[in-house]
């Protein structure tokens, strides 16, 4: 038999029978009106990374013209987020405002992506976000999840507002590549060092190769860093991701 | 006071704490009915409006086990050399090549693991339109992205839950690395919600045979809603702030004050508060 009813403590309890449906010490999630809710166009954005290059020429002993190199944009460890430093700052995004005292927001969300990385060393980045509609239970979504690195936002409240937020985050563990000493193209005897150099800025040491830009072999010469005939080092790849869709956000109170 | 109030002129019932005892308590425009005239605006002393919405079982919970499959290990080789370029070889190049002393005219990068993403059906409930709904995992609500497997070298399987109008699923993307990412074993207990609307008909506040419904159907103690437990009921936790943090290339998650990190994870971010629900 169902029955609302004090509880003794100066509560009261929703019953059927002997099973409490819910009660003022324990009450439900309570969503507001349907007038509050909200159906919000959203973009989440990543940005390109921070890039700089490696190039490695490697002659083919005893014939002058089998040189080869390859050309490649390398991504440094790098951290981006509301709270980082420009360039690498991620501006929070307001989507919309909720009455005061909501403490709770039901977000689901259904999105695609429209723009995806470069593939990363020709492996397509996967997209970890379902096109169906999502929940966002915490509010916080990895995006994306690559073997260098992470991409996470948040859809949450803070006060009255709806925020989003975004990071992402590059391995900063060794890269693969062993280095010619001394970076140097050039060997002390003025003959082509054979081997890996980086460029692009004064931390390229650390970039982890991400997308080939070029390679040749054989038929000329003069293909090391800096020749007449060297790999390009003109940076064709783009790793920024973009979402567009979506979010349809319920907000509500839980009572303490 | 606390009080369980209801205005049948105004099809308003209502539990909340009185702000004061002004005016008739019989009257809906009295300053302490406040909150059942004007619930928004009076959140912190409601607990239930019958103009509120809850999160109302469509049906009883669900419990499935999924066999997460392994993914191999993988190393190919990306590069050129005197016989022109190659791709995803799946041996190194041989003339003393490689990534540390390029030479016989051979260059390549090494690219360990694959990513695989796939959609996994949870359970197929036919309902005809997107129900809301909760999917918990050992004690806690399921994260969007959690990583339920985290290994050394980046290796690692994370799930995103979804729904259509016929089905529950998770998109998984699992990751291994020169080594294989082994399979796992995971249950998940699905709480498939409607939010329920008031009928025509029912009674703002009355019986329907064995059962009380209020708010015309909203709440009908027939039904179990999602809420706050308390102790000694069974219960998932609920996370109250961000619950995931990335650095160094690597993630870090949060639940139920548990946390998840990857190894290699940089950062120091620590578990938001969380509450116990249940049904």
């Amino acid at each position: 038999m169902g029955r609302l009813q004090p509880k003794g403590d100066g509560h009261i309890e929703l019953l059927d029978g002997t099973r409490r449906v819910w009660s003022s010490d324990g009450p439900p999630i309570n969503l507001l009106p349907q007038a509050n809710w909200l159906t919000i166009p959203v973009t989440i954005a990543f940005p390109d990374f921070i890039k700089r290059n490696a190039y490695c020429f490697a002659p083919q002993s005893g014939i002058i013209a089998n040189t080869s190199c390859a050309s490649f944009s390398t991504i440094i460890p790098q951290e981006w987020g509301p709270g980082e430093p420009s360039p690498r700052t991620l501006p929070d995004q307001v989507l919309g405002t909720v009455p005061s005292g909501v403490n709770y927001i039901d977000v689901r969300l259904t999105v695609n992506r429209t723009k995806a990385p470069t593939a990363l060393l020709g492996i397509d980045v996967p997209n970890s976000i379902p096109t169906q509609q999502t929940p966002l239970p915490g509010g916080t979504m990895p995006a994306e999840i690559t073997t260098l690195w992470r991409r996470l936002f948040e859809i949450g409240l803070n006060g009255t507002q709806i925020r989003l937020r975004r990071w992402q985050s590059v391995f900063d563990g060794p890269t693969q590549i062993t280095w010619a000493p001394g970076n140097q193209v050039w060997l002390p005897n003025g003959g082509k060092r054979p081997g890996w150099t980086h460029g692009g800025g004064s931390d390229s040491a650390l970039g982890h190769p991400a997308h080939m830009i070029q390679r040749k072999a054989g038929g000329n010469v003069n293909k090391e860093r800096g020749g007449s005939n060297q790999c390009s080092l003109s940076d064709n790849s783009n790793f920024a991701s973009t979402w567009t869709g979506t979010a349809l956000i319920r907000p509500g109170y839980i009572a303490s | 006071m606390r009080v369980a109030q209801g205005f049948a002129a105004q099809n308003v019932v209502a539990i909340y704490d009185e702000p004061n005892t002004t005016g008739d308590f019989r009257s809906f425009d009295a300053p302490r009915n406040a909150p059942a005239k004007n619930p928004v605006a009076h959140l912190p002393q409601l607990y239930w409006h019958s103009e509120f919405f809850q999160y109302e079982l469509a049906m009883n919970p669900i419990v499935t086990t999924v066999n997460h499959t392994a993914l191999a290990g993988q190393v190919r080789y990306d590069g050129i050399g005197p016989n022109g370029p190659f791709n995803n070889a799946t041996s190194a190049p041989t003339g003393n090549g490689g990534v540390t002393t390029p030479a016989g005219g051979v260059i390549y990068v090494q690219k360990n693991g694959q990513v695989r993403t796939t959609d996994i059906v949870l359970y197929t409930h036919n309902l005809g339109y997107v129900p809301v709904f909760f999917i918990a995992s050992q004690g806690k609500v399921l994260l969007p992205g959690l990583t339920i497997q985290t290994l050394s070298e980046g290796r690692g399987r994370l799930v995103h839950a979804f729904a259509t109008s016929s089905i529950i699923g998770l998109r998984e993307t699992a990751t291994s690395s020169q080594s294989s990412l082994p399979a796992i074993s995971r249950s998940y207990e699905l709480l498939i919600c409607r939010i329920p609307t008031a009928q025509s008909g029912r009674p703002l506040m009355g019986m329907e045979g064995n059962n009380l419904v209020i708010a015309k159907g909203k709440v009908d103690t027939s039904k179990r809603y999602i809420r706050r437990v308390l102790p000694g009921e069974s219960s998932f936790a609920i996370d109250r702030g961000r619950t995931g943090d990335v650095r160094g290339g690597r993630l870090r998650q949060a639940t139920g004050g548990t946390l998840i990190t990857e190894p290699g994870y940089a950062g120091s971010f620590a578990a938001p508060s969380y509450i116990a629900i249940g049904v």
